[in-house]
């Protein structure tokens, strides 16, 4: 396969059409690579990269332009949303090889081999969602792996592939075939922020900005050139956090201490938004309604660096395709959960807790019966499972309608939405708000808000057919949050944050709590005192 | 258009394999639903027969037939949906789906066909018919098929389409005489204008000789397993360039 490849892209623009925008992903593009060097692209999120490979690899179409390939071409991503969680891993390896042609893949021999090669132990025991994300990433590869292997494309377009869930041994795995790739004489395009990797293997890379082509040339050169101007945007664009304040989950603490750290221009709260409809009755707002509020927060927010609230839903980083985005939550036991929302609904109906007329309302009709208040026992029979699809669809649902789908296949999109998540804390896990608030810097601290009164606790011995009834009620929260349980270990993993770095995590939050509570002097002054007691400041979580 | 056959029947496999990998009962349910609703019937014969001879064959024909058209239209509806985004990552002709859909809820039919099996040896009826039967069924196939394509392009569309489907073949399965006499009279004269009807007529004058095979009863199916599929494929491949957009 010695003889050259030809791309040529000629005045290729892309505008995507949906339902409430469109907007130009890719304009004016012209290219054209004559070798079978690789050759990289590199760009901001949201710059065209993903767009320009997905119309190479033909799973888009250009709105306008010529895109020329004289060789067969196979785009590969590396998210893994073609795998499907409630699958065993050999399922998923099946399913992928009918996906992608391969029918040798129904073999178990082959199907082995991929799991063999993925690391996977037990592939036909094990469900997809047991894998963390780094496991998920190595499959995903191994699958794709097996597919260069059988069809023997002449053009390879890698969409970052090299993710940072991947170890730094599969990491090496994956380059290392991907350079008998190379010297194999396929031609390959690669969208990375990796630049180093990029640097390393292609000689020359594009620069894409806003969907129009910023640079081309040696990939050193283009790699300066985009740091220069990005240097100063980067940084004054740091991550916005996404905060999605699930009920009950100990989010009115966090909410506090994110007012108690950041000015007004810094955040964005959506908390009891309610429109009045033109029969004067009250509802919440849609999802493109509250897309509208943000879209107009944002404008007059230069230095906006969180949004948070109840009405935060996972769909908002549409409005900000120039940031990182990095959604945030924490979630609880469903049935711990459960028992503090009765007692949190009876503090409401007895009028020891403020709050808006609305949701007052709400708790009555929910808790009392005939004027009395329901025991915990009556009012989980009569909750049905209207939280939790509440909670599906308001807060992890990219969908645009609040349907209440109580689906496997409804549950399976929430969880694809939830592994991209950022962080999740556990509200059971305190050492989770001080890793929370360490990535995000903060550094006043408060007393915990919103503590319910105890009207009903379980007990070390709850009743077992209450137990079960709410855990069939349920079911959809318990399999979210055993997903949460997951990412949370998986995060924890993925940066280095050992059991023994949960001391000095707390040490550091208790101190410096302790401090702002109890002593009114300057915050220098404190720093240097918790130096000498031996606690220095952690840096942030990147 | 080969290699999509062929992928698309690689993932109905896959498909109907993993769907049953975790059932207790496995392919077992394929049997235990139908017969179900087949014994409920039965025993309301006296109320539904109106003079048909072998009952029995007549409803289980009439019943796997609608089950398979039931199945297959929607988990079509649904198909392109269901994948959206396999089909935002993978180069796959958006097909492949639709044929897994009805590919999937053929294999099923096999099973329910065992069922009618059965039951044509246990009422002694002759089996000479049967012969006909695969043909017969591939029409039948080809008319579920252009259906399914329109459902799922409209599926993607309009998400709505699932219930709106859902709740029009459960109107058909009153309006197409399935478990009553197809000689009761029906207002408007529905049954001319309903392709089933049709379709079900000419598998019953094929298995049990319910009614004489005359020219006509063989050239209607035929018709709307043209048409149907025609136009299905048209719609289909006019809609899919904006799949991947839609999705």
């Amino acid at each position: 396969m010695n003889e050259s490849v030809s791309i040529e892209i000629k005045n290729l623009s892309k505008r995507f059409r949906t339902k409430s925008r469109s907007f130009l992903a890719l304009t004016q593009i012209n290219l054209s690579d004559h070798n079978r060097e690789p050759l990289g692209l590199i760009g901001r999120n949201g710059s065209g990269k993903t767009t320009l490979l997905k119309i190479l690899g033909g799973i888009y179409r250009p709105t306008s332009g010529v895109v020329e390939l004289s060789d067969s071409v196979i785009y590969f991503s590396g998210r893994n949303d073609h795998l499907k969680g409630r699958l065993t891993v050999s399922e998923n390896i099946r399913l992928a090889g009918a996906l992608f042609g391969l029918s040798d893949l129904s073999q178990d021999k082959d199907t082995n081999q991929v799991a063999d090669f993925a690391g996977l132990t037990k592939p036909s025991l094990t469900l997809l969602r047991q894998l963390s994300s780094g496991q998920k990433a190595r499959l995903n590869f191994a699958i794709f792996r097996h597919y260069v292997r059988r069809l023997k494309p002449g053009i390879i377009l890698l969409d970052e592939i090299i993710s940072e869930n991947l170890d730094q041994d599969f990491r090496q795995i994956a380059l290392a075939e991907i350079k008998a790739w190379i010297r194999a004489d396929r031609k390959i395009i690669v969208a990375s922020h990796d630049l180093t990797w990029l640097e390393q293997f292609c000689p020359r890379s594009i620069w894409l900005e806003n969907g129009q082509i910023a640079g081309d040339g040696p990939t050193g050169e283009i790699v300066k050139s985009y740091f220069n101007v990005s240097e100063t945007p980067t940084k004054a664009k740091e991550p916005l956090y996404v905060f999605c304040h699930v009920p009950k989950c100990g989010g009115t603490t966090i909410g506090a201490h994110l007012k108690h750290n950041f000015t007004k221009q810094e955040i964005i709260q959506l908390y009891n938004l309610f429109f009045t409809d033109k029969d004067k009755s009250m509802r919440q707002p849609t999802k493109a309604e509250i897309l509208k509020l943000v879209a107009e927060e944002k404008k007059k927010k230069p230095t906006l660096k969180v949004i948070f609230g109840h009405q935060v839903y996972y769909g908002i980083h549409e409005l900000f395709p120039e940031r990182e985005v990095r959604y945030v939550t924490f979630l609880r036991h469903p049935i711990s959960r459960i028992v503090s929302e009765y007692n949190h609904e009876v503090m409401s109906v007895r009028g020891e807790r403020l709050g808006e007329d609305v949701w007052k309302q709400l708790h009555r009709k929910n808790l009392l019966n005939q004027g009395k208040l329901l025991d915990f026992r009556d009012w989980v029979a009569r909750r049905g499972s209207w939280s939790s699809l509440n909670f599906l669809n308001s807060f992890f649902s990219d969908r645009k309608t609040r349907t209440k789908d109580l689906s496997q296949k409804n549950l399976d999109r929430v969880i694809s939405n939830l592994d991209k998540f950022y962080f999740i804390g556990l509200t059971e896990n305190k050492k989770d708000y001080y890793l929370f608030y360490r990535l995000l810097g903060l550094s006043k601290f408060l007393p915990n808000q919103n503590i319910s009164k105890k009207y009903f606790v379980l007990g070390p011995n709850p009743d077992p057919v209450l137990i079960k009834k709410i855990e069939e009620k349920k079911f959809l929260d318990l399999e979210l949050y055993r997903q949460a349980v997951k990412l949370n270990k998986d995060y924890k993993e993925k940066k280095g944050l050992t059991e023994e770095s949960y001391p000095e995590i707390g040490a550091y939050y208790q101190s410096s709590r302790y401090l702002w509570q109890h002593f009114k002097f300057d915050w220098s002054e404190k720093i240097n005192l918790l130096k000498k007691l031996g606690l220095s400041f952690l840096p942030r979580i990147n | 258009m080969n290699e999509t056959l062929k992928l698309g029947y690689q993932l109905a496999r896959v498909d109907f394999r993993l769907k049953n990998n975790n059932r207790y009962l496995g392919v077992l349910w394929y049997l235990i639903e139908p017969l179900i609703i087949f014994l409920v019937f039965l025993n309301l014969r006296g109320a539904f027969n109106h003079g048909v001879t072998d009952y029995p064959a007549y409803l289980l024909t009439g019943l796997i037939l609608f089950n398979f058209f039931r199945q297959a239209t929607a988990e079509a509806s649904r198909a392109l949906y269901a994948n959206s985004l396999v089909l935002d990552t993978v180069k796959v002709s958006p097909e492949i789906f639709v044929l897994s859909a009805v590919g999937n809820a053929a294999f099923a039919h096999l099973f329910e066909f065992a069922l009618l099996f059965g039951v044509l040896i246990w009422l002694d009826l002759p089996l000479f018919g049967l012969i006909f039967y695969p043909l017969f069924f591939f029409f039948f196939i080809l008319f579920a098929l252009g259906l399914s394509f329109v459902l799922a392009a409209a599926g993607l569309w309009l998400p709505d389409t699932v219930k709106i489907w859902g709740m029009f073949t459960r109107l058909l399965l009153f309006i197409t005489p399935i478990f009553y006499s197809a000689n009761l009279a029906l207002a408007l004269n529905l049954n001319s204008y309903n392709p089933l009807y049709h379709f079900i007529s000419l598998a019953r004058a094929l298995i049990i000789g319910s009614y004489p095979i005359t020219p006509t009863l063989i050239l209607i199916p035929i018709f709307w397993s043209v048409t149907s599929l025609g136009l299905g494929w048209l719609i289909f491949s006019q809609a899919k360039p904006k799949f991947v957009e839609l999705v």
